[in-house]
């Protein structure tokens, strides 16, 4: 009996150092599990994946601006080279695996080589750039592959009015809108000519002019022109991102 | 065995097995450290990323780098980042040569613990200059 008893004793001892053992195991294993998977999660922002690329999306927008603020106002840099270099530097200065960014111009008809510039439109000018870009990002145990249109535009509508108020006086109303891509944008340079036989004349020296913004990318302009037939108005615009539009309208006669 | 004597053998298993869980305990407290950090790390990385986003998000921190208008990158980048935080902003050019006096900073000698780089590529849409922008962040003391 007694010998029955030590061994119940031992066996209890045994179990309560194994139990203890194994729940020392169970915590060590799930704290060893969840360190790895931290490893894998890419905590280091600096170098994740989307934050990468949300970057590129937003520099690679102001480049294609700028070329096209450039081109618009008689600039000569293109899309082309200016995309070469911003693809060689990201592909230089990634420093987490490989980043490739390619880039598709859009060259359908009315754009030629990613860029669009149409003034010639009745009533309506547009100055645009759309860039297909493609970001491939590679690293141990990962890759990325995404595609996005980049698009800039900027239009503008004109429509003039020409109402007479006597023989000789007629007084011309001129509404602008700007947008930029399908939003209506503020502009930060407005210019207004009207022409009537002579050659282009600026509308802030004729008689009464003035010009309301309303605050909202919709403009509207009204002066006295005497002794005019049909009127040309032209309105030239810059909008805050500096790209230059312009259209031209033959004012309806009231 | 006496019974003194088994009661005194279980309180020594007892005790043993109560020192193996608190030893494993005491083992993983370096890696809740870590862990702890590397959560501080993450959310400093986040702070510098959105800063850096909303700063050029019009595409005016290139124009500022350009004509190096460094007072008003700091008033900025100070405005914009949260209260206890100190940075230390390298601006390097397209061939990687630091701009200015070498760097931007602001209570930086007065951090704990580790800090964070954020890496940054910049395009300035008014010259088109390529920059790549290195911030890094820490905690205040």
């Amino acid at each position: 009996m007694n010998m029955i008893g030590v061994s119940r004793n031992r066996r209890h001892g045994q179990v309560l150092i194994l139990s203890a053992l194994g729940i020392a195991g169970i915590i060590i294993a799930t704290c060893v599990y969840t360190y790895q998977l931290t490893q894998y999660s890419g905590l280091d922002i600096s170098s994740s994946p989307n934050a990468f690329v949300e970057n590129l999306k937003l520099e690679s927008r102001n480049l294609i601006t700028g070329v096209l603020s450039n081109k618009s106002n008689g600039g000569g840099d293109d899309l082309i080279s200016t995309l070469q270099r911003w693809s060689s530097f990201i592909y230089k200065n990634h420093n987490s695996g490989t980043c490739r960014m390619t880039y598709h111009l859009n060259d359908e008809n009315p754009y030629s080589s990613g860029i669009l510039i149409d003034w010639a439109r009745n009533s309506t000018g547009v100055s645009g750039a759309q860039v297909l870009l493609h970001i491939r990002m590679t690293s141990e145990g990962w890759s990325l592959n995404t595609s996005y249109v980049v698009d800039v535009t900027t239009r503008i509508v004109v429509d003039g009015i020409a109402v007479s108020l006597n023989d000789t006086a007629k007084i011309i109303s001129v509404n602008a809108d700007l947008y930029n891509e399908d939003n209506h944008a503020l502009a930060s340079s407005l210019e207004i000519l009207y022409r009537s036989g002579y050659g282009w004349v600026h509308a802030d020296s004729a008689d009464g002019y003035s010009l309301n913004d309303f605050g909202n990318g919709t403009y509207k302009a009204s002066f006295t022109v005497f002794n005019a037939g049909t009127i040309d108005v032209s309105v030239l615009s810059r909008d805050e991102r500096g790209i230059f539009t312009m259209a031209n309208s033959t004012c309806n006669q009231v | 065995m006496p019974r003194n004597k088994r009661g005194e053998i279980r309180v020594l298993e007892a005790l043993l097995a109560s020192a193996i869980i608190f030893s494993a305990l005491l083992a993983m407290i370096p890696l809740k450290e870590y862990l702890h950090s590397s959560h501080d790390s993450e959310a400093l990385s986040k702070i510098g990323f959105n800063v850096l986003i909303e700063a050029d998000n019009d595409g005016s921190l290139g124009k500022l780098i350009s004509e190096r208008k460094w007072s008003i990158i700091y008033d900025r980048l100070s405005l914009l980042l949260p209260v206890g935080v100190a940075y230390n902003l390298t601006i390097y050019n397209e061939d990687i040569q630091p701009l200015g006096n070498g760097s931007i900073s602001s209570s930086w000698g007065s951090t704990i613990g580790n800090n964070v780089a954020v890496q940054f590529l910049l395009a300035d849409k008014n010259s088109l200059r390529l920059y790549m922008i290195r911030l890094q962040l820490a905690w205040m003391t």
